[in-house]
């Protein structure tokens, strides 16, 4: 009854390697915590408006510094309780959210255009332009990259634009060495050669038969970036070079908060782990994409 | 030989700089040396030679991988320098050696097949995929590999993918460096039977290179011997197998171990015991 001829055999008896890597994702803990909670905290940034129980801006000084739900003299009208300002401490840390994610992701593909570009380049044309490229790597290296954008802010006046250029124009680093790297060695490969012979131009060499052989080390290095561009926008708006004033975001709400350490030490806490959930998901997530983009075999 | 000539190469030769240190001049090595031959089409023309004999280089110059540093290659009649790239991709197709590098890990077999066209942007994405599909099963592949990916199949089924997308094109040659070479025996007779196959159903002219002397002596109608960077002999097969006129050529083929039918294996006392011992 049923057809058996070899033609109508399932497709592959394996799987195919798309398949098999978000297969091995699924089964991966770190990827399933830490992309859960990083989708998690884009559902809260993008839906904040209707999340937050109140306006993280609007100021109300009589009821400053009022503590969270579990300490005495906390109420459920804010369970976070508010800052010295009088505003509610959980509708800031929802809309930080926001700051934090924005500027991680922004920072992360802007650095990452610039990376992989001037590393495709210079794998896949070595010899002089590789040369160039890796002068302006190493130049790029030498620079202390928090300290130039912490100069460079601070010239040019701190705001949320600005701090991702600038973060975005400095950290590409990472991305241009491994890409170089892995292109230089994909371009020996005989199948680049059969598309040079096929007459294919660098530009659709690198992006149809390179891109898909370097993507899965990109995507690695991205979540890294994003969690050093997270902590950096905390850093720099910590320090007060960072996104201005009223905006709320993680970094400035613990510098607001470091004043009253000691007799409201949660001010710092609150978003303190609220940063280090957030680097924690996105580091956890690397890891686990580099543990399943290992070479074919390991399953 | 009445037939055209289709590929000719006259007196190429080209080097590779190998840097000596930071402050010395770069040494220049040369790898192919004033070479010269002429394909008629139809023909399988074998390219023999020890490893670095320069025989993968040569490949590489037919390919315009790699630009001589002197001599003429002309194809079809033209200046090799001058064809067109999509041209050039019509009249002359590789297949590698290594099956495993030569096919994209990450692109199905059907996207691998289809990549010559999908370059030059002359064919429908419908029409491609036909072309595909019938070189898929020209070559000897089962339909339900076609969406497959390389690390699903063998080194023999990837070699008859990389034929399969060396044929996309139509070329009228194929440079075919080595490409039974990382193949097991038995995989190897196959490949070479498929090729034979192939060159009557196409029309097709072999360059056809390998340091195999066996294989080279099954299918090339003429050989060339190269030994370090020179063709130092070329010929019909039967004279350069029979009757070698090279010192190198008579010390290459006496170190391979030739089919010889009626005489027996050669024995082995497996008996290691009782064996004499070895003067």
């Amino acid at each position: 009854m049923t057809d058996t001829s070899p033609d109508r055999l399932p497709a592959a008896t394996e799987p195919t390697p798309r398949r098999l890597r978000l297969r091995r994702a699924l089964r991966h803990q770190g990827v399933v915590l830490g992309g859960g909670l990083i989708i998690l905290a884009v559902l809260i940034a993008l839906f904040a408006p209707l999340l937050a129980p109140a306006d993280p801006i609007a100021q109300n000084l009589t009821g400053r510094l009022l503590p969270p739900v579990w300490l005495d003299g906390g109420s459920t009208e804010h369970l976070l309780g508010t800052d010295h300002l009088g505003r509610d401490y959980l509708s800031r840390l929802i809309y930080g959210t926001r700051v934090s994610l924005i500027v991680g992701l922004s920072v992360m593909a802007l650095s990452g255009v610039i990376g992989t570009t001037l590393g495709f380049i210079a794998g896949y044309f070595g010899g002089r332009v590789d040369m160039v490229v890796m002068y302006i790597i190493t130049t790029r290296l030498t620079m202390p990259s928090l300290l130039i954008a912490l100069a460079l802010i601070a010239i040019i006046g701190g705001s949320l634009t600005t701090m991702i250029l600038v973060m975005g124009l400095l950290f590409w680093d990472r991305y241009a060495v491994v890409v170089r790297t892995a292109t230089a060695q994909i371009v020996q490969g005989d199948f680049v050669s059969a598309a040079r012979v096929a007459g294919a131009s660098a530009p659709w060499i690198i992006w149809n038969e390179i891109r898909p052989n370097v993507m899965h080390h990109v995507l690695v290095i991205a979540t890294l970036e994003m969690a050093m561009a997270v902590l950096s926008e905390a850093s720099l708006s910590f320090l007060g070079l960072g996104v201005p004033a009223p905006t709320p975001s993680w970094g400035l709400m613990i510098a607001e908060g470091r004043t009253f350490l000691f007799a409201k030490p949660y001010l710092v806490w609150i978003p303190g782990i609220a940063i280090f959930l957030m680097v924690l998901a996105i580091n956890m997530l690397g890891d686990g994409l580099r543990d399943i983009s290992q070479p074919d075999g390991r399953r | 030989m009445s037939d055209p000539v289709v590929l000719s190469a006259s007196e190429v030769s080209v080097s590779f700089r190998q840097r000596q240190g930071l402050f010395r001049p770069p040494q220049m090595i040369p790898a192919v040396r004033d070479v010269s031959f002429e394909v008629a089409q139809g023909e399988v023309f074998g390219i023999v030679g020890e490893s670095g004999s320069g025989k993968s280089t040569m490949a590489k110059m037919i390919l315009r991988l790699l630009r001589p540093d002197a001599g003429r290659l002309t194809l079809a009649g033209q200046p090799m320098a001058t064809i067109a790239p999509y041209r050039f991709a019509r009249l002359v197709q590789p297949v590698f050696q290594d099956p495993y590098s030569s096919l994209n890990p990450r692109r199905s077999l059907r996207e691998i097949i289809e990549m010559p066209a999908a370059v030059a942007g002359d064919l429908a994405p419908a029409e491609r995929q036909d072309r595909a599909r019938e070189l898929f099963t020209r070559v000897g592949l089962p339909m339900r590999l076609f969406e497959a990916y390389p690390n699903q199949i063998s080194g023999g089924q990837r070699q008859r993918v990389a034929i399969a997308r060396a044929l996309m094109t139509r070329p009228r040659v194929l440079i075919c460096d080595e490409p039974t070479s990382a193949l097991d025996v038995s995989v190897q007779a196959q490949i070479l039977d498929l090729f034979e196959e192939l060159r009557a159903q196409f029309a097709l002219t072999y360059v056809f290179i390998s340091h195999n002397l066996a294989v080279v002596e099954r299918i090339a109608d003429r050989v060339g011997v190269m030994y370090r960077g020179q063709m130092v002999e070329q010929g019909p097969a039967q004279q350069i197998f029979g009757a070698p006129s090279h010192p190198y050529t008579r010390m290459l083929l006496a170190s391979a171990l030739p089919p010889q039918p009626g005489r027996p294996l050669p024995v082995i006392n497996r008996d290691f015991d009782s064996a004499p011992a070895q003067p």
